[in-house]
């Protein structure tokens, strides 16, 4: 009688849980919005006769059966949350570091040595082709490093940044390595996103101000910045899904004073540095200068003898608002987007009197242009 | 149609139980072999067409079998029957690596067919050969009923990652002789543990591996190169044990008895032993029906060498159409020989630590043959297991890999050691009242997995 019980127990709650699933599929499916692409994500595939006979229908039917489920966002931080609490410290390529601070994940097997001979070629070549200067901006992760989970793997920026240190020579060499840990205990990295905050881009500019021989445009006071949000969650929050404290997102007020036009390689226009509008989307940080872009013009407006041409990747956009008024134009060309590559843009600009170069970019964002 | 999939689990299982259970006496079988053809279906046209090609061709072979059986006219109509079987396995699996082979060697230029293997193809062709040989040789009785017969060939259950089952096998089981609650509540629960060993298990073992997998071999560290092949070792043995737990589940809740197919074979002690442990069915057939055919160990040593080399080289391409697979079975196939001659007698006289040990050792090596694509993907992989690339013997990658996957790693430890088992069994058999209440508690827990395993398989991937 007692096995009889436990077998009809067994197949109740065997049966019970697949038939809650099934009609919880089945019924509220309707009222479901995918966690990753929102009300997009609803569509069922259609059906036709290719699809059908290549296996993609099948294929496609059971991703959007699963990216659709009822409640998906939920059922994952669940899942995330038992991973967490048996220990995992690494979720959708995000470490999970101390002091709540969340960091990229950057193995050091994803550089190659090749890259690296290349990344320090590109660089000697650029100063020795032309006056120009260097500033590589280590992340967080490398930065940070004493926050990183036990043993985990970092990629070793600092000796990269040596290197190119020489490579380039230290009178074209701005050292932010050097700037950003004389302040490291300060909020110079955001904790949800991979980009420095303006007060680690203000440290960096004071570092390339320093051995510029320019006069300081304004007295940027990082205690009087303005708050552009506060409760951001930048793009480490979008790519782990975990649970994150929100941040202060703030800009320097000074940069506010004038008005700056910024054309964009798709011909879209627009004033003014900062987007409000992007941040409250997956990626806060576009809120300095908009979204990925090849070729970027800055028009400051301001009367200046001289222009600049920032070979960057996204860090540089922070730090732009406070370069900026030394320059009557600023030229932006990311490399990992921009059309022509290194030597095509170098043509277009050549060398000019009253053109000076800047490379500015984190050390891995410049390692992987070379990849 | 994947086991692990919502599509299965939530919308074909739940509609094909019904059908199945309301369904009357023998009509089951109808329902069996119409809810296999749907699985097959579901992957595409092909899939189920030659599923269903399959079934009526070897039906009526088997009936024109044994009408000629023992004679030469059964021995000509055999060899067509199992050439006909093969040649299909062989058109859709392994056509393009016989052209690029050819390719490769002679330097032309034959194109490829670029056909996949159709689901259950590997599993019904071998199923199919066993049923016709064995009514040739007399030990088997043709299916009188198409229907009966479709459904064993196709039962979907098996049809992912076996177990191969012979007709004998579930002859019995065809008759449709009623329910037993107690076999469904074991073979539902018996299914639960396997979707948890594949989708827990298996594909959180199968995620350290990638870790490794993906990074530079060069310069791994030993340690690492070693976590990485028992990651691979813990992704391929759930998968591969999970889904016969599936297949054997759920043939046992539709009153089947299926044969098992592993037996903890990470606690072998020799590579003998090994294959006694897993994939037992696969095992057996390659050796009666391949091994034992061509002559065995009759026919002198070097007779039997190639024999093996046969049998072993076969035995690993049923895992998949490379010629690494291959290696991998001939690797497997040389240890053997080896254990024959003289090695099984050194191996029993030593202490059973020497032998588990040499297994690992040996089956972790040739492992990479099987996890990995190409061959200087191996060698390199192999130099980083033995220190002879210039890694160090450990990094920081081994501790962090080996914290951040040690719940998976301690899991996948004690749901293949046989401790575990033995304990289940000493509990189920146990006389005292504490054991017996523990083991109902067990019972009660297992319900749970699908709860667990669900929740992976909505969110992952």
């Amino acid at each position: 009688m007692k096995e009889r019980e436990n077998d009809i127990f067994s197949i109740g709650v065997i049966a019970g849980i697949l038939l809650i699933f099934a009609v919880v599929d089945f019924f509220a499916r309707a009222g479901s919005v995918s966690a990753k692409y929102g009300e997009n994500g609803l569509k069922s595939p259609a059906f036709n006769r290719e699809q059908y006979a290549s296996g993609e229908f099948a294929r496609e039917y059971e991703a959007y059966l699963k990216e659709n489920f009822r409640n998906q966002a939920e059922w994952k931080a669940l899942l995330t949350d038992i991973r967490l609490r048996m220990g995992r410290k690494d979720v959708g390529g995000v470490y999970v570091g101390r002091e709540d601070t969340y960091l990229m994940r950057r193995p050091a097997e994803d550089i190659t040595p090749e890259m690296e001979q290349k990344a320090l070629e590109a660089l000697a070549a650029l100063v020795e082709d032309r006056e120009a200067r260097v500033m590589l901006v280590p992340t967080s992760d490398a930065l940070w490093g004493d926050r990183l989970p036990d043993f985990a793997d970092s990629y070793d920026q600092k000796s990269f940044l040596d290197r190119a240190a020489q490579a380039v020579g230290q009178e074209n060499w701005v050292d932010a390595w050097s700037a950003l840990s004389a302040h490291e205990g300060e909020e110079i990295y955001y904790r949800t996103d991979p980009h420095w905050t303006s007060l680690g881009a203000y440290y960096g500019y004071l570092a390339w101000w320093r051995d510029s021989g320019k006069l300081l445009p304004y007295y940027y006071d990082p205690n009087r910045g303005e708050t552009a949000a506060e409760d951001v969650r930048g793009e480490l929050y979008a790519l782990s899904g975990l649970e994150m404290p929100g941040e202060k997102m703030w800009i320097f007020s000074e940069t506010l004073r004038h008005m700056p036009t910024l054309l964009y390689d798709t011909g879209e226009s627009r004033e003014g540095y900062y987007r409000e509008d992007l941040l409250e989307s997956a990626y806060p940080y576009q809120y300095f200068l908009g979204e990925e872009t090849g070729f970027l013009e800055v028009r400051t407006g301001l009367e200046r003898t001289k222009s600049l041409l920032v070979i960057r990747d996204s860090y540089a956009n922070c730090m732009i608002p406070l370069l900026a008024p030394h320059y009557q134009t600023i030229y932006l060309a990311d490399l990992g987007l921009y059309e022509g590559g290194l030597e095509e843009l170098l043509q277009r600009f050549g060398p000019e009197e009253d053109l000076e170069v800047l490379v500015l970019s984190s050390v891995p964002g410049w390692l992987e242009n070379f990849r | 149609m994947d086991f692990s999939g919502l599509v299965f689990l939530l919308k074909f299982l739940p509609l094909f139980l019904l059908f199945y259970y309301v369904a009357p006496g023998r009509a089951k079988n109808i329902v069996l072999l119409l809810g296999s053809l749907c699985f097959y279906a579901w992957s595409g046209p092909v899939c189920v067409g030659l599923a269903a090609l399959s079934a009526v061709v070897n039906y009526l072979f088997g009936r024109f079998m044994e009408d000629y059986k023992g004679r030469k006219e059964g021995r000509i109509l055999l060899a067509v029957s199992v050439g006909l079987n093969f040649g299909a396995l062989f058109l859709f699996g392994y056509a393009d690596l016989l052209t690029g082979m050819i390719n490769a060697l002679l330097k032309t230029h034959l194109p490829a067919l670029g056909l996949s293997m159709p689901v259950g193809c590997t599993v019904y062709t071998l199923q199919a050969v066993s049923y016709l040989t064995d009514i040739y040789r007399g030990k088997e009785k043709a299916g009188k009923n198409i229907l009966d017969f479709g459904a064993y060939l196709l039962m979907f259950p098996q049809s992912v990652a076996g177990p191969i089952v012979r007709y004998q096998e579930i002859e019995e089981g065809l008759k449709q002789k009623g329910a037993d609650l107690h076999r469904i509540s074991l073979g539902a629960q018996r299914a639960c543990i396997g979707l948890a060993k594949k989708v827990i298990l298996a594909d959180g073992a199968g995620r350290l591996w990638q870790e490794v997998a993906g990074a530079d071999f060069q310069r791994m560290s030993t340690a690492t190169a070693w976590l990485g092949m028992l990651a691979f070792g813990f992704r391929i043995y759930f998968y591969l044990s999970g889904y016969s737990d599936i297949a054997i589940g759920l043939a046992a809740c539709l009153g089947f008895s299926f044969p098992e197919n592993f037996r903890h074979p990470f606690a072998a002690v020799s590579v003998r032993d090994f294959w006694h442990r897993w994939q037992i069915t696969l095992g057996k057939w390659v050796r009666d029906y391949v091994y034992l055919p061509l002559g065995g160990s009759g026919k002198g040593l070097l007779r039997q060498a190639g024999n093996m080399a046969v049998a072993w080289a076969l035995t690993g391409l049923w895992y998949g159409a490379d010629w690494t697979f291959a290696l991998w079975g001939l690797w497997c196939g040389a240890f053997l020989l080896l254990e024959k001659l003289f090695l099984g007698r050194i191996l029993k006289a030593a202490p059973k630590v020497v032998g588990w040990l040499y297994t690992i050792v040996v089956m972790a090596l040739g492992g990479t043959l099987f996890a990995l694509d190409d061959l200087t993907q191996v060698r390199t992989y192999l130099l980083a297991m033995v220190g002879g690339n210039g890694g160090s013997l450990v990094d920081a990658r081994f501790f962090y890999l080996g914290l951040e996957y040690l719940p998976i790693l301690v899991l996948s430890l004690i749901a293949s050691a046989p401790f575990a088992a033995a304990l289940a069994k000493k509990l189920r058999e146990g006389r005292t009242g504490a054991a017996m209440a523990f083991w109902r508690f067990g019972e009660k827990v297992i319900p749970g997995l699908l709860l667990i395993a669900s929740l992976f398989l909505i969110v992952a991937g």
